[in-house]
């Protein structure tokens, strides 16, 4: 059972979708903030919602979450500030001479 | 080579302008005519894709090589290797795996003739990740004789945005393409166009024509930029998922592959069609092909977490299967239909033996067969299969969490009734071992000895063992527990060995011993006399003497009814209720209840505490669906810890206990401090544990509050539907020719259509063949079917104190989806009650 201040997803700085290597990532970085020697009750709170994380039944829970539907605006707004990738002879042809 | 300040100037250059001056004009023309079927769509982007390169004239064979495999046969084994090392690294940075694109040329050594491409693939890298300058790093060092030079000359010059007047007609028209392919203007402006169709239901996301148009653009586009166009076209399912109708999301279902997480969308049709009823069958199977198709499939989930899936999985279908026979006909009738129990015994069994620790599982299914077992037309025989499937389910519990006293100590019990005895000290063993901090725990020892004496009592031969037993539980009797009791059993022990005249002067010992009345004192010796397997015959006079007391339990004083109250508190809170009890406690709690109303003074002494407790347990005096306290109770709680947590205890086991937990805050904290001082160890640990789970409710329903509104959540009741008509109201700019007049009259015949289905039920169905327009139940055609009619509460709208038996099952606040959707009902239904108050 997770509070607000103990919510394992919130102590980490990660979404509910989080990968376990993004999981991981925010864990070191946050232990790097806060190792046990500096701050004990904080690096107890971060190990304990990391191993939350990695708890499979956590994992599943958030996996099985209902998806928010993303919206239409934004996913083109985000693809207008960004370049696509070309397909392979695509590319390729650009070297062309004649 | 440039100097490094002219580096810096070229690199203030050459950031490039993210967005060129696309045609979008002609574009949007082009996919606008797409859209409605002209059949024309070549797009610049089109042609672009399908370029194909071509040998220049003295090109170098290693550079021809890497498309064409004429070039290749002339190359030694070596440069084989390297020319296909680029061939894969150009395939992996189209797909976006750079670090891999970057590992397959490591090989390639600086003097290598494909050293260049190499350094042209890095360059990619960054060029495609946004990093600019390190592609212009790696680009400016490339020959440019060579084919990737003049690829990286395209590029570069395609996200810069200038003028392209003075090139050459052949290099201008790779720039636009390169242009074209890079910033994909047609994807875009095909993408913004079904974006901006425009709906007036609000309550329309996705029409049939948006699917048309999202089906040209995937064909279309999915060449050109299939990331934009997958993940557009995902967006688009889930936005489908937020109307009201399934069409959308059944047709494009078909066409969108999903994400990698849910290829076939059953997960997410899953959760779309918990929002609508009689889908029993459609949401097994779903579930049934998600985990037997598409979970196998999914290549990077860990195995435990495969199985932590599928136990979630099912426990979410069968609370839906759960949740939908309780909502049938809500709000506007209350025609219950039982739900399908088997169906929903069996995924949770399922959901159990697939992943062992998944405590809501066993919590939820304990909690489905406590609800059969309540039922009230179920016979002897249902019972008993009943009460053994709970006893398994149980067991199961305590097997996958051994630390689970309450239902350690249940099993405990039953195993003594059921003369199990090796089973039961099996378990005690266990117990023991754990060195569990709970009182209860603690008394194991005493317990065991009470209720094997209590079981040896049965038999005849067993007698003489019992009256060790007895005396054995008397050397461990808990420090917390009164030993009044303990004066009765003996005496009971003394009638089951035949010995009349010692029970008689034992059973007056005790009598004077607790100071007892009549009332009372019959009541412990009546409890004790059934503990102790005293036979019918000679328990008799005793029954009917105490029937009596509990027919007539409104005359009984107040005194009597606090001791009687204080002494059943005690039975209940260490589990040793006599079997009487449960056809007696109801009635002396009410009457205990109705007495304390009428507000006569009382003597503050542990017996009346423990009444207090013993009321507040079970709330006798609740009349509504909340549980709240009457005005008597209010000052002992707030003065009591031990009153206040046995209130709080009977809050908690509510299922929507943390807006009513809030609302006594006070009382939390009350039992929070009590905690740190109380010298009791029964009452220290009740009160740490109370009060932690009180405070973990109320974090739990603030952490729900603070996440955004969902599909769920029970923000959007506060959208009253006043709102909706404001909405009506709003005129827009109105068209007046015949078309739009013929449109707008098709449009409000429909919306007509559908008002009158969603009056008639509370949630649409998803399948085309059971869309229903017609309510059979509204002929009328009153536009008030959403006020509830004030004889409801006649029909069982509300839950009544007296068609209650005492709760004791655990119940949790809504955590997940389908139980805040059931939240949202109740809630519903509370604003339906102050809307009915205002009236």
């Amino acid at each position: 059972m997770n509070s607000i201040a103990t919510h394992p997803h919130l102590v980490l700085g990660v979404s509910a979708t989080a990968t376990p290597d993004e999981v991981r990532s925010a864990y070191l970085s946050l232990v790097r903030l806060h190792p046990p020697e500096a701050d004990g009750d904080k690096f107890r709170e971060i190990h304990t919602a990391y191993q939350m994380l990695n708890d499979p039944l956590v994992q599943a829970a958030a996996y099985l979450k209902p998806i928010e539907p993303p919206e239409l605006s934004k996913i083109i707004a985000n693809a207008e500030k960004s370049i696509c990738r070309l397909p392979k002879l695509a590319l390729l042809a650009l070297g062309d001479t004649e | 080579m440039a100097s490094r300040k002219s580096k810096a100037k070229n690199r203030n250059r050459s950031r490039p302008n993210p967005r060129p001056e696309p045609q979008l004009t002609a574009a949007e023309r082009s996919i606008a005519q797409r859209a409605k079927g002209s059949g024309e769509g070549n797009s610049i982007e089109a042609n672009a894709a399908a370029m194909k390169p071509k040998p220049s004239a003295g090109e170098r064979v290693e550079d021809i090589a890497v498309f064409s495999n004429t070039g290749r046969e002339q190359l030694s084994d070596e440069l084989k290797l390297e020319c296909t090392a680029v061939m894969e690294a150009l395939e992996l940075t189209y797909e976006g795996k750079f670090s891999e694109a970057s590992d397959r040329l490591k090989p390639i050594a600086r003097s290598s003739p494909y050293a260049d491409w190499r350094l042209f693939v890095r360059g990619l890298n960054g060029f495609y990740g946004g990093d600019f300058e390190a592609a212009r790093q790696s680009w400016q060092r490339l020959d440019a004789t060579r084919r990737p030079a003049r690829i990286a000359s395209a590029l570069w010059k395609a996200v810069q945005n200038e003028p392209l007047g003075e090139l050459p007609q052949r290099p201008k028209r790779l720039i636009e393409c390169a242009q074209a392919l890079l910033y994909r203007p047609s994807v875009i402006a095909a993408a913004k166009q079904i974006a901006a169709v425009k709906h007036r239901d609000p309550d329309v996301k996705f029409t049939a024509s948006q699917v048309a148009m999202l089906t040209h653009f995937r064909d279309d586009f999915r060449k050109i930029d299939k990331d934009f166009v997958a993940h557009f076209s995902q967006a688009c399912v889930y936005l489908s998922c937020t109307q009201e109708t399934p069409d959308s999301f059944l047709l494009l279902k078909k066409s969108v592959p999903g994400p990698p997480h849910d290829p076939s969308w059953n997960l997410q049709q899953f959760h779309f069609m918990q929002s609508f009823e009689d889908v029993q069958k459609e949401l097994r199977e779903t579930v049934n092909a998600y985990i037997a198709s598409d979970l196998p499939k999914i290549a990077n989930m860990a195995g435990e977490l495969k199985k932590a899936v599928i136990s979630c999985m099912l426990l979410a279908l069968a609370r839906a299967e759960f949740n939908d026979a309780q909502d049938v006909g809500f709000p506007f009738s209350f025609s219950f239909e039982p739900p399908d129990y088997k169906s929903i015994e069996k995924q949770l069994l399922t959901a159990v033996k697939a992943y062992a620790t998944n405590r809501e599982a066993h919590d939820f299914l304990i909690e489905v067969l406590e609800k059969q077992l309540a039922a009230r037309r179920i016979t002897k025989a249902q019972s008993t299969a009943i009460e053994k499937r709970l006893i398994s389910a149980k067991e199961a519990l305590v097997a996958a969490f051994p630390n689970e006293i309450e239902t350690s100590l249940f099993l405990v019990d039953f195993y003594f009734d059921a003369d199990e005895i090796d089973k039961a000290n099996k378990l005690v063993a266990t117990l023991s071992s754990l060195r569990l901090d709970a009182p209860m725990a603690k008394a194991l020892p005493w317990k065991v000895k009470l209720r094997e004496a209590m079981s040896l009592s049965r038999t005849k031969s067993g007698l003489p063992a019992a009256r060790s037993a007895l005396a054995a539980a008397e050397s461990v009797w808990p420090a917390w527990l009164s030993r009044d009791w303990l004066l009765f059993l003996r005496a009971a022990l003394e009638l089951r060995l035949g010995n009349q005249a010692q029970f008689e002067s034992l059973d007056q010992a005790a009598r004077v011993a607790c100071g007892a009345s009549q009332v009372v004192g019959d009541l412990m010796t009546f409890a004790a006399l059934q503990q102790m397997n005293v036979p019918a015959s000679a328990l008799k006079p005793l029954r009917e003497t105490v029937s009596q007391y509990v027919a007539d339990a409104e005359k009984l004083s107040q005194s009597d009814l606090i001791g009687l109250g204080g002494f059943l508190w005690d039975l209940v809170r260490t589990g040793l209720q006599h079997k009487g009890y449960r056809l007696q406690a109801s009635k002396l709690g009410k009457a205990l209840v109705n007495q304390m109303k009428r507000g006569e003074a009382v003597v503050r002494n542990e017996a009346f505490i423990g009444a207090c407790c013993w009321c507040a347990h079970f709330g006798f005096w609740q009349t509504g669906y909340e549980r709240k306290s009457p005005g008597w109770f209010k000052p002992i709680a707030a003065s009591e810890p031990k009153a206040a947590a046995a209130f709080v205890a009977w809050i908690n086991r509510d299922t929507y206990a943390a807006r009513q937990l809030i609302a006594n805050q006070s009382l939390i904290e009350l039992v929070s401090d009590a905690a740190k001082t109380e010298k009791d160890p029964f009452y220290r640990y009740r009160f740490e544990e109370t009060a932690l789970e009180a405070k973990q409710k109320i974090a739990e329903y603030e952490a729900d509050r603070r996440t955004p509104p969902g599909w769920y959540s029970v923000n959007d009741l506060d959208d009253d539907d006043d709102d909706d008509f404001e909405d009506d109201e709003i005129d827009d700019e109105v068209c007046f020719c015949d078309e739009c007049v013929a449109k707008r009259e098709r449009q409000a015949a429909n919306e007509a259509r559908r008002s009158g289905t969603t009056n008639a039920k509370s949630k649409p169905n998803p399948l085309p063949s059971f869309l229903k327009y017609d309510n059979p139940d509204d002929e009328d055609g009153d536009e008030d079917d959403d006020v509830v009619d004030e004889d409801d509460d006649d029909l069982g709208f509300h839950s009544t104190a007296e068609s209650q038996e005492p709760d004791e099952s655990p119940q949790r606040a809504p955590r997940t989806p389908e139980e805040r959707r059931a939240a949202d009902k109740k809630r519903r239904k509370e604003l339906e009650n102050k809307k009915k108050q205002r009236r």
